[in-house]
């Protein structure tokens, strides 16, 4: 999946029970997930909230991004287990021993909780990527009272950028068959950027321009536009968003409850 | 001439189902159109060809020699390549430094490479805009600078990628001039195009693609001859075709030029 297919997210026409969740409920679950995951240090509670994050994610749509991020975290959270293991600060206990190396339960535990929040968050967050498209935000947010300029410019953020990954692809293949290759020196290195920045610069600022050009012409500024009609396909809207607003208020609580009593 | 040659050839784009497989294929004719619907193949065939894909099997061979083994400068003289688009290619502050630049990866000597330049701009008539940055050019006349830059190398074999896109008629007929020459001074050109009365004009072979499959290597005459296959894999014969099979005259003609030749030049 490119990068901009997975910004694009869900294709349109297709109406599955995550599309019936707005965006802003959708967000909360994230926050509320990390919240609840950095409130607990129960190791059963991680392992019930990463089973959440998967299936959240297998019953919607698994992208190949988000299996390219989870196997990122899941080798630097290896890499974490291993150092921790071994010197972590309160290491005191020995856990096991491989060809002679202790491995400490005190750093396990602690690099397994830390791990198990990364998870959590890269779950929920993957959750939240594969099933909102760029459109279904913009038009959330204009529904929302977001003026539509405003929201232009949030967005566009998600289109060009693709774009730009895009153009700079095309153009690092275009120059590597001119004979610009990967070079070993500084120098060298800084040379071989420019015929890559140069026509991307020029091919940005054109296609801004060219952007702008046609949505003038479409109608952008005129006075008149109003802001599209909801199709009020969300359920619970309210209820989701006071319930989930409501369970991070008190997790937060929890958190700061707990900090504030430790240091009485 | 080199000849370049595709042997038990497969590609993949990771995550995507589209798959090139190519069991045998020699480009033995001096000019070679490859021509296809969007997304059959043909710039995937090109990007293995100048090693920015790397195949999944098989073996790409050039005077019966595996491209894999080429250094990048060999590569360099032995297969050049212009995209599309001119604006990916062009970053130097002049039209003549552009140039210079390509010649500079494989050769030192800068009088030579002042010279050579010279001569190539001249060529596509570009001398007068030597001093001149690329991107105050046209959009014709950046697409002959990057032309230019590969011509100044002088590789064995010319792969164009949509050469005919964005150029005015003076500089088509031009291109087509320097390909004929080209051709007369023993290299081989290969290019995918979309423009069929170019092909069935100029060519002398055809490589039609289809879903990353080769479905045809012949002569434009024999390929618009099989009328079942030119609308299967959704190509337009020529105009010429198309005027005279509406008169009722199903035989082939290439050009203007050849419906001549075979009706009223006896």
């Amino acid at each position: 999946m490119t990068d901009q297919s997975m910004l694009s997210g869900n294709p349109a026409g297709k109406s599955r029970w995550f599309n019936a969740i707005d965006p802003i409920s959708k967000l909360l679950l994230i926050l509320d997930m990390a919240l609840l995951s950095f409130a607990s240090t129960n190791l059963l509670l991680e392992a019930g909230l990463i089973t959440g994050g998967l299936l959240l994610l297998l019953f919607s749509k698994v992208s190949s991004t988000t299996v390219k991020a989870l196997g990122f975290s899941l080798f630097l959270i290896f890499t974490m287990l291993v150092i921790q293991g071994l010197f972590y600060s309160k290491n005191q206990t020995v856990w096991f021993s491989i060809i002679g190396i202790n491995f400490y339960k005190e750093g396990l535990i602690y690099a397994t909780t830390l791990g198990s929040r990364v998870l959590v968050i890269i779950l929920a967050s993957g959750f939240f990527m594969v099933t909102t498209s760029i459109s279904e935000n913009a038009k959330y947010l204009e529904q929302s009272g977001l003026s539509y300029k405003t929201v232009y410019v949030l967005m566009s953020v998600c289109y060009i950028l693709p774009e730009i990954m895009g153009n700079m692809r095309k153009i690092q293949q275009a120059q590597r068959v001119r004979g610009v290759n990967p070079q070993k020196t500084v120098i060298q290195k800084l040379k071989s950027v420019l015929p890559v920045l140069i026509p991307l610069v020029i091919k940005t600022l054109d296609q801004s321009m060219t952007r702008s050009i046609s949505l003038q012409l479409r109608g952008f500024d005129n006075p008149n536009r109003k802001a599209l009609k909801s199709t009020n396909r969300y359920r619970l809207v309210s209820g989701l968003h006071i319930g989930l607003t409501f369970a991070a208020i008190i997790l937060i609580g929890w958190k700061l409850w707990t900090k504030i009593s430790g240091l009485l | 001439m080199a000849k370049i040659e595709l042997q038990d050839l497969q590609f993949a784009y990771p995550g995507k189902s589209f798959n090139l497989a190519v069991k045998q294929q020699v480009f033995a004719d001096p000019m070679t159109a490859i021509v296809g619907q969007n997304g059959a193949g043909k710039s995937t065939i090109f990007k293995l060809l100048t090693g920015l894909l790397q195949p999944d099997t098989g073996i790409i061979k050039v005077d019966g020699h595996d491209l894999a083994d080429f250094k990048p400068v060999d590569r360099l003289k032995t297969i050049g390549i212009t995209f599309q688009n001119p604006d990916d290619q062009l970053f130097n502050a002049t039209v003549k430094r552009e140039v210079e630049w390509s010649l500079s990866q494989v050769n030192d000597d800068r009088d030579a490479n002042s010279q050579q330049a010279d001569k190539v701009l001249a060529n596509v008539g570009l001398a007068e805009k030597a001093a001149e940055n690329p991107y105050d050019l046209s959009l014709s006349e950046r697409k002959l600078l990057t032309i230019a830059t590969v011509l100044a190398i002088d590789p064995e074999i010319y792969l164009f990628d949509e050469p005919m896109i964005s150029l005015d008629s003076p500089s088509k007929l031009m291109l087509t001039q320097i390909f004929h020459e080209l051709v007369a001074d023993g290299h081989q050109v290969i290019t995918i195009t979309h423009d069929m009365d170019w092909v069935a004009a100029e060519f002398g072979a055809v490589c039609v693609m289809e879903h990353g499959r080769i479905q045809f290597t012949g002569t434009p005459r024999a390929l618009f001859g099989d009328r079942g296959l030119v609308e299967r894999v959704g190509l337009l014969p020529p105009k010429v075709m198309e005027l005279t099979s509406m008169l009722g005259d199903s035989r082939v003609y290439l050009s203007p030029e050849d419906y001549y030749k075979q009706n009223l030049g006896k």
